[in-house]
């Protein structure tokens, strides 16, 4: 490998951009197809070229994935190629035949976007009334026996006050409970969806709660943006594992047009080169590429530029970073912050 | 500088800076609790955990240490093997969460068990168990055996307070058992805690099981019962009337005969081991108030003769 490059370990791909939903905080926009998007024979190759970097995951998502009709297709070429294949899906789409079709590829996961814990909440962010096709959905994929399902929920300043609510309709089942923050991304996005500071702060209070008292009983899986180096002991296994984020340094993200991002959640703004030009595996070896991210812990700011943890950290999850404070080099949602400033508040 | 100061820098995540002042402040101001606090928080902040335990230890022999809200904090944290409760509502939740995402679980802080002090045969049908309180540990499980074998001990009771009495008939007298007591947290999950155990047991209980009541004219056999004693034969007993012995007479064996209405307090001792009942002597349909009695025979025949006999 050049120098800053390390091995890949999984690629998020964006099969399709079209999408039978519009909602406001989507980081891709997604709606209409792209106008150039990849064939499956260049997806098949995509999953070759992915595997043969030392890939293991393959993401298959969208816009909705399950508007392309070939996605069954390109399910069977990442299989083939050796790597664990996650599906993330609205939901909406998914009937018997479509389960049928998921359980023959043998997914790691199948994660439901679910982001609304009433069907009047789960309007209000989605804009169309999902919630209990999605409820039976995800009941349904238990059912089947999947090796994992996962509920994937977005929490906005719209759907926080329903955190207790999901609590009590995944406490005690096997679906494991995805949570995670709004980022600023995407042309439709609404700034009114983003967590301010006493927000920030009670969700992490509800979720730390959460992982500390209810295991065993909620599959409460935190994502990337959230963290950091806690000083609560029990929450030292958020960062155990954590050396910054993995954009562009073990993760990549791949656009249905063939654009190669370190992450879909950033945007646009970001795309570092395109499979059309040079394929995944130049592309991630050049040790130009994804400099910004590779070479992050120089360059903090702030807060996190005089953490003890900053060197560890690197200001945490680049996408939400970018969202809370405008610059990838400080991150203002962060656990050690909240209680930094919550012992010099003591009064 | 002053504490407002520190805290400033600590908000702005200069950690380190913070450390330095507020170690600074310390050292000029002794009496500065908060100032010596903050600079334990800031030296766990910086992951050194050997001061912050250190620096607590100092502050808890200070006198004014309780008045302090910083300092009740961090001993808070302390006493959550130096770790920080500030996200959690009550400080002495210690659950540890066993995580199937990232990473090994945390492992639990290793406290040290109290060592209980079980009665040696002090208590009629009961070993009092008492233990000192564990900094940290919100109930307590005790344990009992009866060999000083900790895998062969059975939970009998979860406490808050730092004693409990393990009864008859549960316990019984006179027989050897062996107690641990297991620190937990608020929710009951026990801590990781050395075992250490101390065997105890009950005095001989006694207890005179007849009914509390007979006519005038009739005659009663006392009986005791006593836990592992209950084969005690009336006839083992001493009996004794303590007060009322114008209306009855009482054997040796323990039969009591009524010889007019009143109260008899009846004694027994066997090996030690004393009880005492009332005895109400009268006409059992006037002391009770129901109506007469009639045998039960005579209104409801086994096969309805009675009805029958009647119509």
């Amino acid at each position: 490998m050049s120098r800053g490059a390390e091995r890949l370990y999984g690629a998020v791909v964006e099969i399709t951009n079209r999408c039978n939903f519009r909602c406001p905080h989507c980081a891709s926009a997604s709606g209409e197809a792209r106008a150039d998007e990849m064939g499956a024979g260049e997806m098949a190759k995509l999953a070759g070229d992915l595997a043969a970097l030392g890939c293991r995951e393959f993401t298959m998502l969208g816009g909705e994935f399950l508007l392309r009709p070939d996605w069954g297709e390109i399910g069977a070429a990442v299989k083939a190629a050796g790597m664990e294949l996650q599906l993330i899906t609205n939901g909406l789409l998914v009937t018997p035949e479509v389960r049928r079709r998921f359980k023959a590829l043998d997914p790691q996961t199948v994660c439901v976007s679910f982001d609304g814990a009433t069907r009047r909440s789960y309007r209000a962010v989605r804009g169309v009334d999902g919630f209990d096709r999605c409820r039976r959905l995800i009941a349904g994929l238990v059912d089947d026996g999947f090796r994992q399902v996962s509920a994937i929920t977005t929490f906005s300043s719209r759907n926080l006050g329903d955190f207790d609510r999901f609590v009590e309709m995944f406490i005690d089942t096997p679906v494991v409970w995805q949570v995670q923050i709004v980022h600023r991304a995407g042309e439709r996005f609404d700034d009114s969806l983003l967590l301010n500071d006493a927000q920030f702060a009670e969700f992490a209070d509800r979720a730390t709660k959460c992982l500390c008292e209810l295991h065993g009983r909620l599959r409460l899986q935190v994502m990337d943006d959230f963290g950091y180096f806690p000083v609560n002991p029990k929450l030292a296994f958020l960062c155990q594992r954590w050396d910054g984020c993995p954009a562009g340094r073990r993760v990549v993200g791949i656009r249905a047009n063939g654009d190669v991002l370190p992450c879909l959640s950033l945007g646009g703004g970001f795309v570092e080169d395109n499979l059309r030009r040079r394929p995944i595996a130049a592309i991630w070896r050049d040790p130009g590429s994804f400099a910004r991210f590779r070479h992050k812990s120089d360059r903090l700011t702030g807060f996190c530029a005089k953490c003890p943890a900053a060197k560890r950290c690197k200001a945490g999850c680049t996408a939400a970073a970018i969202s809370n404070s405008g610059s990838a080099t400080e991150n203002r949602f962060c656990l050690r912050r909240l209680e930094t400033t919550r012992l010099a508040d003591l009064r | 500088m002053t504490v407002e100061k520190i805290k400033e820098l600590m908000r702005g995540g200069d950690v380190a800076a913070a450390r330095v002042a507020a170690k600074a402040l310390a050292g000029d101001e002794p009496g500065n609790i908060e100032a010596r606090a903050l600079y334990g928080v800031c030296s766990r902040l910086a992951g050194d955990d050997g001061e912050f335990v250190r620096v607590d230890d100092e502050i808890a022999a200070m006198p004014g240490a309780p008045r302090s809200p910083v300092w009740r904090r961090y001993h808070a944290m302390r006493v959550a093997a130096c770790g920080s409760m500030l996200l959690l509502p009550a400080a002495a939740d210690m659950m540890t969460p066993v995580m199937k995402y990232g990473g090994p679980p945390f492992v639990d802080p290793v406290l040290v068990a109290p060592k209980p002090a079980a009665t040696d045969g002090k208590y009629p049908g009961k070993v009092k168990i008492t233990w000192k309180k564990v900094s940290g540990a919100a109930k307590y499980k005790i344990r009992r055996a009866t060999s000083s074998d900790y895998s062969k001990s059975k939970t009998i009771a979860t406490v808050t307070k730092t004693a409990y009495s393990d009864k008859h008939p549960a316990c019984k007298p006179k027989k050897r058992y062996y107690y641990w007591i297991v620190p937990c947290n608020a929710a009951g999950r026990p801590f990781k805690s050395k075992k250490r155990f101390d065997a105890g047991y009950a005095k001989q209980a006694l207890k005179i099981t007849t009914m509390g009541a007979m006519d005038v004219g009739g005659s009663l056999q006392l009986e005791v019962e006593g836990g592992p004693c209950d084969d005690i034969s009336p006839e083992a007993c001493k009996w004794r009337i303590v007060s009322g012995a114008s209306c009855a007479t009482l054997s040796k064996k323990g039969l009591l005969k009524a010889r007019r209405m009143g109260r008899v307090v009846v004694s027994a001792a066997y090996r030690g081991a004393k009880a005492k009942t009332v005895i109400e002597i009268g006409v059992l349909r006037t002391l009770y108030g129901g109506p007469p009695f009639v045998p039960v025979a005579e209104t409801v025949g086994i096969d309805g003769g009675a009805r029958d006999a009647a119509e």
